[in-house]
């Protein structure tokens, strides 16, 4: 009977994010007249089909480098940039596979150059990537002159014929990382270097090599965002990433990764991000404000994290032995 | 309408030219700047679309182009709050050429994170180690910049503050251009319900809180909304002039409210991602937006029916107008407080000869 008591307190504990996301779902529903019903689904289709993919891959963008103990800053930079030059190639050449190639490469160069300061210069994960951030920034806006790119409609057609096809990609990227991170060697090696990485290298793992590779990853998840982004948008601006660092990191830690490596898993941005966009979208059905949205957010921002200490804690407790 | 874009075209060159002169230069300006004044008169007398907003109007403008050129040799610093906005590329642009008319030595800055008013300040504070002889500001906010201000203050460095007032106590400024913000926002809801009739709902689509350009234009809007009591605005959300938040919010909004007539975008960045919701929720041209500013886009979007109208702030204008105000403080003459630029009407009727602009 206790274990059972148990079993169901823990299960409470891991599964706390999604009741929060129901329960969420569940007062928007009974609260307002268009967020959801059975013959009215058109708002939870645009939900899950237009702005969930993009806030998963931004929450996914951040939670792979979280992995290895690191933080990623320039996520927003590196979609300004990467979903920038691939809108260059596509108005130069007309070629969408030569966009997307080059968007991808730029997306992954940036994650490689984070890696290889973090990992091989040993600056701190915050200094090497608030300074790509930067240094991205300044990129695109030397490459765009400060303008913007639009007309490539058969790039778009792309992404855009079949309503469903962001969450599609969304998905296929977050699956193929989680079976990376959990399901192979691979990722018991990011786990390993991600919870205490001077023990990985002792134990003969080319510690430097993983976490750079992580950052990679996480460089070429923000360039997918990017490019599905100019898709859905119509224009390649180069200040399109300059809020989406801070909600990447949302969106992170909403769904419960955290800051000390190793913790964080995959399904955290998934949940982060669901229940970031059912926050957004179920706060204007409700009528809150445009002005208090702001507001509105980040006090669910810091329930979030609270509420992922005291998690902490108390599955630290279930652990303990009696 | 064409004789109302001439007598603009005819404005703007009187302007410049003016601006770039000798005595014989200016004697052509005043020539050309009759010329503008009488296809205006003409053209008003017809069709008086384009709006003269404001207490200092048009001839005011006439006035200061009419001087002499004081800014040649001059070292002139102009801060935009961004360097990737349509508005602020299109105004960091017209700069350029206007400084090169005048014979004037041109440093622009901008923040790199659009609207930043810290990285205004910084920026402001390092130019004063080798300080202009003018200073052109637009803050990115009005009354934040007020540190910066008094620092350019206290080396006695004249300031021409256009497009947002800046507010901040003891923070002072030779002049203020702009247009009306609060009359862009009133006249382009009023032309908006004019046109599409005296009954409907609308929602309207803000800014930047905090931002008074945006303050001012939303008040505008609100007061033009509220005299007509036909229409009721449903909602009011933020989308921080980004276009990609304008198209999630307005999605969300088509979501809400089945019976919208008419969205009102506060910039043209809102109404693109607007129109780019309705588009694909297949309500193109069904719903109208109605939008601020102008640049090619916008011209495309008017011509293919995703934008019904936009008035233009004119970015170009309102700059010109900046280096016109700063000719003459810099030729110590007495400046009025405030110069209000016009603003231009853009609908199907006229998008096609207004869009050579950006040819």
């Amino acid at each position: 009977m206790k274990d059972k008591r148990l079993n169901l307190r823990t299960l409470l504990i891991d599964g706390s994010r999604i009741l929060v996301l129901l329960v969420m779902f569940l007062v928007f529903t009974v609260f307002t007249d268009n967020f959801f019903g059975l013959n009215n689904l058109t708002n939870v289709s645009n939900i899950l089909l237009q702005e969930a993919p993009f806030m998963m891959l931004l929450g996914l963008g951040m939670v792979v480098p979280m992995i290895v103990g690191g933080i990623d800053l320039s996520i927003g930079a590196n979609i300004s940039l990467s979903s920038f030059m691939c809108a260059m190639i596509l108005k130069s050449t007309g070629s969408s596979v030569g966009g997307i190639v080059v968007g991808l490469a730029m997306g992954a160069f940036i994650g490689l150059l984070n890696g290889l300061m973090i990992a091989k210069i040993g600056l701190p994960p915050f200094v090497a990537t608030y300074s790509m951030d930067w240094v991205a920034k300044g990129a695109v806006l030397v490459i765009s002159k400060g303008g913007q790119i639009t007309g490539y409609e058969t790039y778009r057609s792309i992404f855009n014929n079949w309503r469903g096809t962001y969450l599609l990609i969304s998905l296929v990227v977050l699956l193929v990382i989680w079976f990376a991170c959990s399901r192979t060697t691979y990722g018991r090696r990011v786990y390993s270097v991600g919870s205490n990485p001077v023990a990985a290298k002792l134990s003969g793992m080319r510690a430097d090599g993983i976490m750079v590779s992580a950052y990679v990853i996480g460089g070429l998840v923000a360039a997918v965002t990017g490019l599905m982004y100019i898709a859905k948008l119509g224009a390649a601006e180069p200040t399109l990433g300059n809020s989406f660092t801070m909600e990447a990191f949302a969106a992170a830690l909403i769904g419960g990764a955290s800051f000390t490596g190793a913790k964080s898993k995959i399904s955290n941005a998934l949940i982060g991000g669901l229940i970031m966009v059912v926050l957004n979208n179920g706060l204007i059905h409700i009528g809150v404000p445009g002005i208090w949205q702001d507001f509105a957010q980040g006090a669910v921002i810091i329930a979030a994290i609270v509420m992922e200490r005291g998690l902490e804690k108390a599955r630290v407790r279930e652990e303990r032995p009696a | 309408m064409k004789k109302r874009i001439l007598a603009a075209m005819l404005t703007a060159v009187a302007v410049s030219m003016a601006a770039c002169g000798s005595s014989d230069s200016g004697s052509t300006s005043t020539t050309t700047a009759a010329l503008a004044t009488e296809a205006a008169a003409e053209a008003d007398a017809e069709e008086p679309e384009a709006v003269e907003a404001g207490e200092t109007t048009a001839a005011s403008v006439e006035d200061a182009s009419s001087a002499e050129n004081y800014l040649e040799g001059k070292r002139i610093t102009l801060l935009l709050k961004s360097y990737t906005h349509m508005f602020w590329v299109e105004s960091a642009n017209e700069a350029t050429m206007l400084a090169e008319q005048y014979g004037c030595d041109l440093e622009i800055l901008a923040p790199t994170v659009a609207n930043s008013n810290e990285e205004q300040i910084e920026l402001l504070e390092n130019s004063l180690v080798n300080p202009p002889d003018l200073y052109i500001i637009v803050p990115a906010d009005s009354s934040g910049i007020a540190p910066a201000i008094e620092e350019i203050n206290s080396e006695g460095i004249p300031i021409i503050n256009v497009n947002t007032q800046i507010t901040g106590e003891g923070a002072e400024y030779d002049s203020f251009v702009s247009c009306n913000q609060y009359d862009l926002g009133y006249t382009t809801v009023s032309a908006g319900i004019e046109k599409l009739g005296e009954e409907g709902n609308a929602v309207i689509i803000f800014g930047k809180p905090g931002a008074e350009t945006y303050v001012q234009r939303g008040q505008g809007a609100e007061a033009a909304f509220a005299e007509h009591e036909g229409w009721t605005v449903l909602d009011n959300q933020v989308a921080n002039g980004d276009r990609n938040e304008a198209m999630t919010v307005m999605s969300t909004l088509l979501t809400k409210y089945d019976n919208i007539d008419m969205v009102y975008a506060e910039d043209g960045e809102m109404a693109l991602g607007a129109a780019e919701a309705l588009k694909q929720a297949g309500k193109e041209g069904e719903i109208k937006i109605i939008a601020q500013n102008s640049s090619s886009e916008i011209c495309d979007a008017i011509k293919s029916g995703s934008i019904y109208m936009t008035y233009d702030d004119a970015a170009w204008a309102q700059t010109e107008l900046g280096f016109a105000v700063a000719n003459l403080v810099l030729g110590g003459q007495e400046v009025e407080d405030t110069y209000y630029s016009e603003i231009y009407l853009v609908d199907s009727d006229n998008v096609a000869e207004y869009a050579q602009r950006y040819e």
